[in-house]
């Protein structure tokens, strides 16, 4: 007999990419603005693209082998490509309201 | 020591404070403080300054040879985030009468209170990623203390972001030393003679063995909520595990009968400066260690020096 492993969610892969922060604060991408796009192909190849907000970001290497690792362990999933968006707009506007008051009252501007 | 009890004995103020910390109680106001509580805490605060400056003349050369634009960055803005902590910190003292120009240009560098661990420009970026595995990580077990312990309140607020950041290089060290050391055999040979350099000088970032310790006003009044070898356990109960899980051979190991991790040699040991190596079978006396610490590594004055005359421009504070 086979196993079937059904394809992931998007819901999967968001929920995966919970446990991925934002290198200098502990808060998730999603809260942070910075997770942009999720596609999943019917082979279970999966694209993730991130805003990056910093240009000289020094945690993006970190942050992309965080998200491969974190998506890899969805089941179903066969492979990650992770598409750093330094092109795409992020303002502070997009952070989640309760991180910015998290953030201001830990002495962080935004 | 006797003398330093008895005074605290005689003045009431200073053992109502301790015995008001004690509960948990944080100061808020400079006019809060007795002589001593300000003495312990500047004294603290201004090594942690400085400790947070002379980052720059260590780390920086590193930059040079750093393989990639990625890792120039990584270097860059690890200082980058080191002088904001110092900036921090020179906000608080200025409280208590700094004045962090002259505090940062007009001392002599042989005043400045640094620590070996960070006496040691970085050759190359191997040393850098092991320094940030295990020195920041001595580094941040530190802060972390003090954010949850200290009782003067503003300064530990202040760590909460400190840390944040800490928390980074420590993350960057430990996957960038874990990636040199599968790399290739000549990466995985430099990494195990920068952490064959930077074990002991990380274990003794710690200071001397509790029941050796003379001074004790950081723990009395708070300043401080773990003590030396609490730290020092602390640091080993997670740099052990770690340099197992990834093949590097360490120093020190977790002793069943103890329940704790040792140290498998016997500190203080001799340093060879110009070669950068240990005689892990050469014990010298706390004597000598002190005056080792005292007087700094050659690369000390230099560095400090370096910073100083650097032209920086009139707005960079």
């Amino acid at each position: 007999m086979t196993e079937t492993i059904s394809l992931p969610s998007k819901k999967d892969i968001v929920e995966a990419l919970e446990a991925v922060h934002d290198p200098h604060v502990p808060v998730s991408l999603r809260r942070m603005g910075m997770l942009r796009d999720i596609e999943i192909d019917a082979d279970g190849d999966v694209k993730v693209q991130v805003c990056i907000p910093c240009m000289g970001c020094p945690g993006v290497g970190m942050l992309r082998e965080n998200v491969r690792e974190a998506v890899l362990s969805v089941p179903g999933v066969k492979s990650v490509v992770v598409e750093e968006g330094w092109h795409l707009p992020w303002s502070r506007d997009m952070i989640d309201p309760d991180v910015q008051e998290m953030m201001r009252a830990n002495g962080i501007q935004v | 020591m006797a003398t330093a009890i008895k005074d605290i004995q005689e003045d009431p103020r200073e053992r109502a404070l301790q015995e008001k910390v004690a509960t948990g109680y944080q100061l808020e106001d400079v006019e809060e403080m007795t002589e001593r509580y300000r003495n312990v805490l500047v004294n603290t605060v201004h090594i942690a300054a400085d400790l947070e400056v002379v980052t720059l003349p260590t780390y920086s050369p590193a930059i040079k040879t750093s393989p990639t634009l990625e890792d120039k960055i990584a270097i860059a803005a690890a200082c980058q985030d080191e002088l904001g902590h110092a900036q921090m910190m020179y906000r608080i003292l200025e409280d208590f009468g700094y004045d962090t120009h002259s505090f940062l240009f007009d001392r002599d560098p042989e005043e400045w209170r640094t620590f070996q661990m960070l006496e040691f420009p970085h050759e190359d970026y191997i040393e850098s990623v092991v320094s940030m595995c295990y020195g920041d990580r001595a580094g941040y077990i530190t802060t972390v203390d003090l954010e949850e312990n200290c009782s003067y309140a503003p300064f530990a607020r202040s760590l909460r972001k400190v840390n944040y950041e800490e928390t980074f290089h420590v993350a960057h060290g430990e996957r960038w030393t874990r990636f040199f050391w599968n790399q290739s055999e000549s990466s995985r040979k430099r990494v195990q003679e920068m952490v064959d350099f930077y074990f002991p000088l990380c274990a003794a970032w710690f200071g001397m063995p509790d029941n050796l310790k003379t001074r004790t006003d950081q723990l009395a009044y708070r300043i401080r909520g773990a003590s030396n070898d609490e730290m020092r356990q602390k640091w080993l109960s997670r740099i052990v595990p770690y340099s197992e899980d990834v093949g590097i051979k360490v120093p020190a190991h977790f002793d069943e009968e103890q329940g704790k991790f040792v140290l498998d040699y016997e500190a203080p040991i001799y340093l060879d400066e110009e070669k950068r190596q240990w005689d892990y079978d050469r014990q010298i006396t706390w004597e000598e260690q002190l005056k080792v610490w005292k007087k700094g590594s050659k690369h000390k004055v230099p560095s400090i020096a370096r910073v100083m005359s650097e032209v920086w421009g009139k707005e960079l504070w």
